[in-house]
């Protein structure tokens, strides 16, 4: 934070109502937050320099610790855009996703300021807090980024601000159209949302390419020179044209691992066996350890192969390995043979641990069926070669 | 080899005849051991290898197959009733997607067609993997009434794969076996593909 700070005069902040859509149900929706390295481009503070009159103002990100509880504020009624999900308060400062929406709460502290006599001195200051919520679709080649924007405390100068928005986009997208009006910081608590598009340029048949999006927050204050925040970079989606079986674009999140579903009641043999190898330490269940989708026919046929070739002939049943031949975790990674009593394949011992298959004689057209419940998630998943993807055994 | 012929990848023991490339795998009716008619659409081919390619030719009649294909010695001959509301049959892998661009499957006359699948080599390799094409089908589709499943030349490997699923059925579905979030988030997605071709509409 920058500059003095006169506590006396800020204003109180209090915040019951939100934005956030309640969920349908409960757990409908399984978010999870990003891992591994951030995509948020670096951010920073910027300053304009002071002019004649040496009044200038300065925008920073905040830390995400130091977002409160969420402001309050009524829903614009006028709003064309879709209200956030209620899962996106879990988003503060990190991206948190379903394989077709992300979000990404930020906090933004905007500061105005005179110099006299070399001595700088703060006159307002707000602070405000951003929702970046962004998606798409399977099924079409558009994505949307909506920025939801409010002030929830501030004082003196800072409150006479007004701020506008203008979308931005980068890699293989273009902006379809994004941006709003000039909208006074003041009163506090009062939710502002830009509402943008962009369609993909990976249309073409084979086309793969990813979508950068983000606004401009510009905020004008009489007196004072204007400054500029650039929302960190939203790059979530990935739009394909890509997906085996079926011809037509869609975007997806890529790094959200959807879930194909083993019903015990549809699939016993097939749910049985899983649970157990699941159980034995190997991955696939969770979001931290999925399985990853191969589309080389050679990684799946060698998979196949080192795991079932030497299957035992048992009528009306056939060999289900797990991890299944169709991920970068099957034998062609490496490790050895498991199995469990009853699964019919003699000479494999038992096993533990995140390395290695399972094997187990199944009912065949469950193992059948389970190729179709995998291709059926890659396709409407848009589950591309190295994507992550989980197996979930259900009741 | 002739043009029409096309080598087809196979996932866990199926290729299809698919509807607009959907798989409702729920609603297959298994009861058959080579065709695996999906209720809600489409058709599963069962093969001998687990994994791997095989050969397949497809043709679309305008009228009923009257006579028994005889180009090849084939082992095993079904037809069944094959149904495609979405009337956009495609011969597919199913991790791999059509094998060549689109063939002309399906009329604009009906939705209800009939699939004959005939077969041979399924027993080259049975329940194992195979780079190199060793079995091979011919699928004839022409539109039709739904009828009956009907075995036109059966086998003992026929026999035990129907046998085997009378003794443990797994009948088709209508709905599929996902828990809640699942039927909720199509919801969700449903209202956001919405708000999407909605904003195409505004411009």
């Amino acid at each position: 934070m920058m500059g003095s700070q006169d506590s006396s005069n800020e204003a109180a902040v209090v915040s019951e109502l939100t934005r956030l859509t309640p969920e349908t149900t409960p757990g409908s929706d399984k978010p999870t937050s990003e891992t591994g390295t951030s995509r948020l481009s670096d951010v920073g503070a910027s300053c304009t320099e002071p002019d004649e009159n040496g009044r200038g103002s300065c925008i920073e990100y905040k830390a995400p610790d130091t977002i409160p509880a969420l402001p309050s504020g009524e829903s614009n009624p006028q709003l064309a855009a879709v209200a956030p999900p209620q899962w996106c308060e879990d988003a503060q400062g990190v991206v948190y996703a379903t394989r077709t929406q992300a979000c990404r709460i930020d906090s933004v502290y905007y500061e105005t300021y005179v110099v006299r006599n070399g001595t700088r001195t703060t006159t307002g200051e707000a602070n405000l807090l951003l929702i970046n919520y962004s998606y798409g679709s399977t099924s079409e080649s558009r994505i949307a980024h909506q920025l939801d924007v409010t002030a929830f405390s501030g004082w003196g100068d800072a409150l006479k601000a007004s701020y506008n928005g203008n979308a931005r986009v980068g890699y293989a997208c273009t902006k379809e159209s994004g941006s709003f009006s000039a909208k006074p910081i003041q009163p506090l608590n009062q939710w502002h949302t830009g509402e943008a598009f962009f369609d993909s340029t990976a249309t073409a048949t084979g086309a793969v390419g990813e979508c950068g999006t983000g606004w401009n927050l510009t905020f004008t204050n009489p007196g004072y020179t204007s400054t500029t925040y650039v929302v960190p970079v939203f790059r979530q989606f990935r739009c394909d044209n890509n997906t085996a079986g079926r011809p037509v674009p869609g975007c997806v999140v890529p790094w959200y691992a959807s879930a194909v579903y083993y019903s015990r009641a549809a699939y016993p043999d097939l749910a049985s066996h899983v649970s157990r190898a699941q159980a034995s330490g190997l991955p696939g269940a969770t979001f931290e350890a999925p399985l990853t989708r191969t589309t080389d026919p050679a990684v799946n046929g060698d998979n196949r192969e080192k795991a079932c070739g030497d299957a035992p002939s048992v009528s009306g049943k056939s060999c289900d390995e797990y991890p299944v031949a169709s991920s970068y975790q099957g034998l062609s990674a490496g490790g050895t043979r498991r199995t469990f009593d009853g699964c019919q394949f003699p000479g494999i011992p038992a096993g533990q641990g995140p390395t290695g298959v399972s094997v187990c004689m199944i009912t065949a057209t469950e193992n059948s069926s389970q190729g179709g419940l995998h291709t059926g998630l890659y396709r409407s998943e848009r589950v591309l070669d190295k994507d992550p993807f989980r197996v979930v055994v259900t009741p | 080899m002739d043009a029409s012929w096309h080598d087809v990848f196979v996932t866990e023991g199926t290729f299809g005849l698919l509807d607009d490339g959907e798989i409702p795998v729920h609603s297959a009716d298994w009861s058959n051991g080579l065709i695996a008619p999906m209720l809600q659409g489409g058709a599963l081919v069962r093969t001998g290898i687990q994994s791997g390619y095989v050969r397949v030719s497809i043709r679309a009649l305008r009228e009923p197959a009257e006579e028994i294909d005889e180009s090849r010695p084939w082992e095993e001959i079904v037809e069944a009733a094959v149904t495609a509301p979405r009337n956009r049959l495609r011969l597919e892998s199913l991790d791999y997607g059509p094998p060549a661009p689109d063939m002309p499957l399906t009329t604009a006359d009906t939705t209800q067609y009939r699939l004959r699948v005939h077969a041979r080599g399924r027993d080259a390799a049975r329940s194992q993997s195979a780079q190199v094409p060793r079995e091979e089908y011919l699928l004839l589709v022409w539109p039709a009434e739904p009828a009956p499943t009907r075995t036109l030349r059966g086998s003992n490997r026929l026999e035990e794969e129907e046998q085997a699923e009378a003794a443990n059925p797994h009948p088709p579905r209508m709905h599929p076996a996902e828990p809640p979030e699942a039927t909720a988030e199509r919801e969700i997605r449903a209202r956001l593909d919405e708000a999407l071709r909605r904003s195409r509409k505004d411009q």
